[in-house]
């Protein structure tokens, strides 16, 4: 027995003690990551609680579906939460082509050249740019350069550059994701290279693709400081007419309602605020869960 | 080196001192050989001897690696496939695939079947379901699936079902030879002994070439064997003269079971 240690092996009294040591180690650690764990949870837990409790008596779906009234002082929302939504779908109009063949690009095209390294690094670090360079940018090129004026178009177009980074990333990532055997699959039945990619590619990659679109854009939708200077009002009583025309006009939103409701503090109640506050969370835990939900349906048919 | 090759119209695949590298690593050197139509040809040899590159190198599929060349020549049906002028639909509509693991698509059997031919042939859905039915007969599958292939996910097959379908999947393009990389190493006896028994019944209609490290596998399927070792062809012949008077020492220690 025990030829390769030989008598080096340690008495049985101080085995025991190491071995109890390593479990106490272990048992700490776990400690650890459990405390961890819980303090991540309380912190968002408190984020949430505490709009909901503010926001809450404001809430009704009077506050949601009639605009302010009395300067402001009453009423509801409803043209911020319509322009929120309006820009979304303009921002998702946007990305969809541009990001996702983007990333189809940079998966599948691009190859790996010096050019296409450094533009990937860009990408990267363009995911990582902070949201009020976006508005600058979008202030510069598409307020002053398209409509002279904040518009819906100049916000969608700030808030897609805000978010493309990111879901270029999301579907090159899902893209390379898809196992290697499905596309020589393809490519050995004689597919054109276009083919792989949509009849086998595309279809596999599509959860995280999606995923990443929606929450790229719900990211989006919560973020004032792109529309602050490019698609925000604070408040029009201009009736919105759906047409190519409200493009080219100012949008009331819910972030931009609220960074400037909170400046001008004094003159909307804290109640609409903190009701405000509320719908633009719902808004975006909705789009959230729009995305969780895809994700699972696709885990559940993805069997590799 | 097959002498009873009795004339050019009984060779389908002709290739004359291939030489095959990925990068700076030589894979395959000076391989010459003629393999013959409609037969069942097995390529063998211990892991790393080229006989996987090989195979690849008959549907282009090393196209795929970036750095991989080659010289010397590669004809099928006489025709230069390296030429400027192939076109790699047309080789691999010629020329279909089976792999190593089974491979489906994530979808139903049915469209694992009909995505290709649709593709090719641009065939409409009363065309696709005669097709689909025999290629799924051909591979041996359609009683297992016949009363649900159209709704049944092809990733809910067994292992070896999902290498028939693959089989079937190829056979649906109708392709004068098939390429088979070890399709039988990821399953158990039972599907392995299917799978030879449909190669078998292939065989007449098509030119399959196998790559199998399997040399009982090889004497069971085949009726020509090449044997491959550090990226040569060192022997090639009926698989009956291979096993039985192999003419190279490397042959019968390798076949006897002693190296690989």
């Amino acid at each position: 027995m025990a030829s390769v240690i030989g008598d080096r092996i340690p008495s049985r009294a101080k085995l025991a003690a190491r071995d109890a040591r390593r479990k106490l180690n272990s048992r700490l650690f776990e400690v650890w990551l459990w405390s961890m764990g819980v303090l991540i949870t309380l912190a968002i837990l408190a984020v949430i609680v505490t709009i909901v409790i503010k926001g809450l008596p404001a809430m009704n779906w009077e506050f949601l579906s009639t605009g302010p009234k009395e300067g402001m002082k009453e009423g509801g929302i409803w043209p911020m939460l319509r322009g929120s939504i309006l820009l979304m779908i303009g921002t998702l109009l946007i990305v969809l082509p541009v990001g996702v063949f983007g990333g189809v690009f940079l998966a599948e095209y691009a190859g790996t050249s010096r050019l296409v390294t450094l533009v990937r690094a860009c990408v990267v670090a363009l995911a990582g740019t902070p949201s009020v360079i976006y508005g600058l940018f979008g202030l510069a090129v598409f307020v002053l350069l398209i409509t002279k004026h904040t518009s819906l178009i100049a916000g969608c177009l700030t808030l897609a550059m805000f978010a493309l980074p990111v879901i270029v990333l999301t579907t090159e990532s899902a893209i390379k994701a898809v196992p290697e055997s499905f596309v020589e699959a393809g490519v050995s039945l004689g597919m054109s290279k276009w083919q792989v990619i949509r009849k086998v590619i595309l279809p596999a990659a599509l959860p995280g693709i999606v995923t990443g679109l929606v929450l790229s854009t719900g990211r989006a939708a919560g973020e004032a400081p792109p529309i602050l200077f490019t698609a925000g009002i604070y408040y029009s009583t201009a009736k919105l007419t759906f047409d190519l025309e409200m493009f080219k006009k100012p949008v009331a939103n819910l972030p931009y309602h609220l960074a400037e409701g909170y400046r001008q503090g004094s003159v909307i109640p804290e109640k609409i605020i903190w009701g405000t506050c509320l719908t633009l969370m719902l808004l975006v835990l909705l789009i959230n869960l729009a995305a969780i939900i895809v994700r699972a349906r696709a885990r559940k048919r993805q069997v590799w | 080196m097959v002498s009873e090759i009795a004339s050019r119209e009984n060779i389908v695949v002709e290739a004359k001192d291939v030489d095959f590298y990925y990068g700076k690593n030589q894979a395959l050197k000076g391989v010459t050989i003629q393999i013959i139509r409609n037969k069942v040809t097995c390529l063998i040899g211990p892991s790393g001897c080229g006989k996987s590159t090989f195979l690849r190198s008959l549907n282009r599929m090393n196209d795929r690696i970036a750095g991989a060349r080659h010289t010397g020549l590669i004809e099928i049906d006489g025709e230069n496939i390296y030429s400027r002028k192939t076109d790699l639909m047309q080789l691999r509509r010629k020329v279909g695939m089976v792999f190593q693991k089974p491979n489906p698509f994530p979808t139903t059997v049915y469209e694992n079947i009909a995505m290709a031919p649709r593709i090719h042939y641009g065939f409409g859905e009363r065309e696709l379901n005669e097709i689909v039915e025999t290629a799924l007969q051909k591979a041996a599958l359609w009683d297992e699936v016949k009363d649900d292939y159209k709704r049944k996910h092809a990733l809910a097959l067994s292992g070896g079902q999902q290498q028939r379908l693959c089989i079937a999947r190829t056979l649906a393009i109708n392709p004068e030879i098939i390429l088979m990389d070890e399709p039988c190493s990821a399953l158990d006896p039972i599907s392995t002994y299917k799978i030879e028994e449909l190669i078998k019944e292939l065989s007449g209609d098509y030119t399959l070439i196998v790559v199998t490290h399997n040399m009982h596998q090889a004497g069971r399927i085949s009726s020509h064997t090449a044997f491959f070792n550090l990226g040569e062809l060192v022997e090639y012949g009926t698989t009956e003269s291979i096993f039985q008077r192999p003419a190279k020492r490397e042959t019968e220690d390798y076949v006897s079971g002693r190296f690989g």
